[in-house]
């Protein structure tokens, strides 16, 4: 009985595996074309692109419009942006057909918080080449400096802390805390920039009549 | 230029013959066009839609040809004996069908043939030809193409009477077009061996001269060009007068211009200019007698003082021809045409049934074409020699520099339209990416 069950329950295992096999080649086939539909996009996107921005160069249109020289070229940019979202696509097709609904939740809250991340590097990239800018063309001194990029610094932590897995009353007490922090320090400098100058005036009387 | 021939005395009449039919082919074809697309029952808009794509052309054909100018100085005689040929086969078709696309590609096709048979026959006549045979020449083919363009009418309204609605322009366009072929055997006889090679200037001598007689020729024919336009409208809606005086009218013109042909040919150049003072009258005459009857009288005095007119600047080319080069001249003047042509029939369209406006601008036009003439042509200014090549001169590098900076200018914002349209499509794909990325995921 034994022995004829063992027989019984391998066959069953092997015709298991048999048709799960014959069941997945169609999906494997569709990711084949589905994968190579992709590539070919992406080529003519990136021949087309690469042409028309190259043709019409872009990236010395913008620097001559905006007087800004940014250290990426907008035309590789605009060309992997473009990459990525039939990637993105291409990816997001294999995973429904293949795996199903269940990992196409999971795919899609992957992406949501890769958008996040990739949002809070873009924002920091932006606060910074505007922090670079501005430093750069009001020669700003050494204390100042230190005290923009402090601040810089503190808007870059809250966002940080928003994307982190700590837990919600965690999140919202140091966001709490940083932003109490940084409208503080900007109260602070408001009223030295504007008022330096009285307030000097006052700690001088203030010592000499001490003296 | 080395081409002309001792004796032309068989290729002059061998022109004139080439002209004489023409005359009545160009009548019964061209000249009933307008009518056949009204026949087959084509509006205002169908009509100068037909018209404006044919102007298009020959302006183009006409620039290429003067850029490349070569094309013209290789087996003249095949080139010009196969376009002419084809633009006469053409006609054999038009009736056949009442598709407005397909009579619009085939009068296009035959406005292109044409628009080389009139270089080649230019570059013929400025090649081969000394400048008072030119002068000859001009005159009795203008002559000779006016008598039988008045044969042509008459046998064209007399077939349009007797023959039936439907094969009428069958008949009509088939006899104009075997008429054609007639002016296409005058061209097989003529000798034009001696073009072949023609040798192309390097470069113009006097830029300035050319640029003169071209921009004061461009003025008066679109002013010319623009009265045609508007005279006939003018007459049967503003004056209320009848329809036969529309025709009567053509004919009145067409034989004051055979006499004018024959009267202003043997004239100097200083003896044109009268002629092209005179003709400011024409539209003042026209707009303020407002009788209809007496138009017959102001047509028969329009033609023949615009015949010398025109005449006066295909003579100046014909003596600019020596330095200038037949290829260069003959091209240029076909390209001057096609341009006032252009530009009138665009005006026409613009200014519409505003004839107070377009009179004014016709006149101003007729005295900015005798302003330039008489100051900036030293052949026929007023003013002493050396101050109209000083004026040419000045007139010359002002435009030179306003067409750079206009040039330049227009680079720029054809350039940042197309950066413009570029980043419209880029981004346009990049959103069209990721809304489908969006609606999967969602």
């Amino acid at each position: 009985m034994f022995r004829e069950g063992g027989i019984t329950s391998i066959s069953d295992i092997f015709n298991q595996i048999a048709s799960e096999i014959v069941n997945f080649i169609p999906k494997i086939l569709i990711t084949l074309v589905i994968i190579l539909i992709a590539i070919a996009i992406i080529k003519v996107l990136n021949f087309l692109f690469r042409k028309l921005l190259g043709i019409a160069k872009i990236d010395e249109f913008f620097a001559k419009a905006t007087g800004i020289s940014i250290p990426f070229s907008i035309t590789n940019l605009l060309i992997y942006l473009a990459d990525l979202g039939i990637i993105l696509i291409a990816l997001y097709s294999i995973v429904d057909i293949c795996a199903g609904p269940t990992y196409t939740r999971l795919m899609a809250d992957v992406l949501y918080y890769g958008a996040r991340i990739a949002s809070v590097i873009i924002i920091t990239l932006i606060i910074f080449a505007s922090f670079n800018l501005v430093v750069r063309r009001l020669r700003v001194e050494t204390r100042l400096r230190g005290y923009m990029l402090f601040i810089v610094m503190l808007l870059i932590t809250a966002m940080l802390v928003d994307i982190t897995a700590l837990s919600d009353p965690v999140k919202s007490a140091l966001i709490m805390g940083i932003s109490i922090g940084v409208g503080i320090s900007l109260g602070v400098f408001a009223i030295w920039f504007f008022f330096h100058e009285y307030l000097d005036k006052i700690l001088e009387k203030k010592a000499e009549s001490q003296t | 230029m080395g081409l002309k021939a001792p004796s032309a005395f068989g290729l002059k009449w061998f022109l004139v013959a080439e002209s004489f039919f023409a005359g009545a082919y160009i009548a019964l074809t061209r000249g009933l066009f307008l009518i056949f697309l009204v026949s087959i029952g084509q509006d205002v808009k169908g009509i100068s839609l037909v018209v404006l794509l044919s102007s298009f052309l020959p302006v183009i054909i006409g620039f290429m040809l003067y850029r490349s100018p070569r094309f013209l100085v290789r087996k003249v005689k095949l080139k010009l004996s196969i376009f002419h040929l084809s633009e006469r086969l053409v006609w054999f078709f038009m009736p056949l069908t009442t598709n407005l696309l397909i009579i619009s590609l085939l009068y296009s096709l035959c406005i292109v043939f044409s628009s080389f048979i009139s270089t080649f026959l230019t570059f013929t006549i400025y090649g081969l030809l000394k400048e008072e045979e030119i002068k000859e020449v001009t005159s009795k083919r203008t002559a000779a193409s006016n008598i039988s363009s008045i044969i042509g009418f008459a046998l064209g309204t007399l077939l349009l009477a007797i023959l039936g609605e439907t094969e009428k322009f069958l008949y009509i366009f088939l006899l104009g077009a075997l008429i054609g072929i007639l002016s296409t055997i005058s061209v097989l006889f003529m000798n034009l061996s001696r073009l072949e090679g023609a040798e192309l200037p390097k470069g113009v001598k006097e830029p300035e001269k050319i640029f003169s007689v071209s921009t004061f020729f461009i003025v008066f024919l679109l002013a010319g060009n623009l009265l045609s336009i508007i005279w006939t409208p003018y007459l049967m809606t503003e004056l209320n007068g009848p329809e036969f005086l529309v025709a009567s009218l053509s004919l009145a013109g067409t034989v004051s211009s055979i006499a004018a042909s024959l009267f202003w040919g043997k004239r100097s150049l200083k003896s044109l200019r009268v002629g092209l003072i005179l003709n400011i009258l024409s539209p003042i005459l026209i707009l303020f007698i407002r009788i209809p009857y007496y138009h017959v009288g102001i047509s028969i005095y329009n033609s023949f003082v615009y015949t010398a007119a025109n005449f006066l600047g295909l003579f100046l080319f014909a003596r600019y021809n020596e330095w200038f080069g037949a290829v260069k001249s003959s091209t240029l003047i076909i390209v001057v045409g096609n341009i006032a042509q252009l530009i009138a029939a665009i005006s026409g369209l613009t200014l519409g049934a505003n004839y107070l406006l377009s009179f004014v601008l016709i006149i101003a036009l007729y005295c900015g074409a005798l302003a330039l003439a008489i100051l900036t042509v030293p052949e026929i200014a007023v003013v002493p020699e050396p101050l109209a090549r000083t004026y040419s001169l000045v007139l010359y590098r002002s435009s030179l520099f306003g067409y750079r900076v206009a040039i330049e200018i227009s680079k720029e914002t054809i350039l940042t339209i197309f950066r413009i349209i570029t980043l419209t499509v880029v981004f346009t794909a990049l959103y069209l990416i990721y809304r489908i990325l969006w609606a999967l995921i969602m």
